[in-house]
């Protein structure tokens, strides 16, 4: 609860929250997380695997839409090779 | 000239056959040594969610949905789910102050929250969460008239005797008025 508090404070240090809020923001972040985890569950599920891994959380935010604010948190993941080779083009477009 | 270009086809090779794979961002042109530093200097940022509770609301889910087998979480996708609420708590919170604004007001509220989940389209939690709320209230409200009831008992007192303070015995009367209080309600 107090971590919360401070969550948000911390990106807007003069926001004034009543208990009540506090105590709705946070039972709607654990219901968030469990509708997340059934989410991504029953995307592996699908890909029959027995571990949740990272690209089950990011291919859910791609396909749902109102987890659409997370995508630039979580993005999917893409190689290595082709995060640089993107660098690359951004460089020569930028020099 | 040569050498440069076997170095970046050896560093290829190695990203295709390892799992070197780094979640970039598209706009993110950080080289990924920054981009390892700032993984770092989150790490122990105080405006984080306690990864141990994350964890347990998420095995919790996975054991309700496959009661038959255990589910493993990789690590990464833990910090993937804390990092989610945290963005998701920001998300609601910005969305509930915009909702406040408009009507003027400088102190979020409840009603705020509710109706910005509402509005950042996860309306199956108002259910739920308004029962919560409720269970809240009255526990808060029990909680006043306790306190309520101890001043009232803490006043008498002193007007009976001259001041004592009996830790022990005034921790009893505190817990047999919580039962009072809920039992009220």
């Amino acid at each position: 609860m107090h971590r919360i508090k401070t969550i948000i404070r911390s990106e807007n240090s003069d926001l004034r929250v009543t208990q009540e809020a506090l105590f709705v923001v946070n039972k709607a972040t654990e219901k968030f997380l469990e509708q997340f985890t059934k989410d991504a569950y029953s995307c592996c599920v699908g890909d029959r695997k027995k571990s949740l891994a990272y690209k089950h959380l990011s291919s859910v935010i791609c396909k749902t839409r109102r987890y659409d604010f997370l995508s630039d948190f979580v993005p999917e993941k893409i190689k290595a090779e082709n995060a640089l080779a993107e660098r690359k083009v951004n460089e020569t477009e930028v020099g | 000239m040569n050498s440069t270009s076997s170095r970046t086809r050896k560093a290829e090779t190695m990203a295709g056959n390892k799992t070197l794979e780094t979640h970039e961002d598209e706009r993110v042109s950080a080289t990924t040594d920054s981009r390892k530093k700032e993984m770092d200097k989150v790490i122990p940022e105080a405006g984080e969610l306690p990864r141990a509770i994350v964890r347990r609301v998420v095995k919790d889910k996975l054991s309700q949905c496959s009661p038959d087998c255990d589910m493993s979480v990789h690590k990464e996708s833990l910090l993937a789910f804390s990092e989610s609420a945290r963005i998701f708590i920001h998300y609601l919170s910005a969305t509930a102050n915009d909702i406040c604004r408009e009507s003027k007001r400088q102190t979020i509220n409840a009603d705020d929250v509710l109706k910005a989940l509402e509005e950042i389209e996860f309306p199956e939690f108002l259910k739920p969460l308004k029962a919560s709320l409720d269970e809240f209230r009255q526990k808060n409200a029990g909680k006043k008239a306790k306190v309520a009831k101890e001043k009232e008992v803490k006043k008498r007192k002193m007007e009976e005797k001259a001041p004592q303070k009996s830790g022990g015995g005034e921790r009893d009367e505190e817990e047999e008025g919580d039962q009072d209080g809920t039992g009220d309600d």
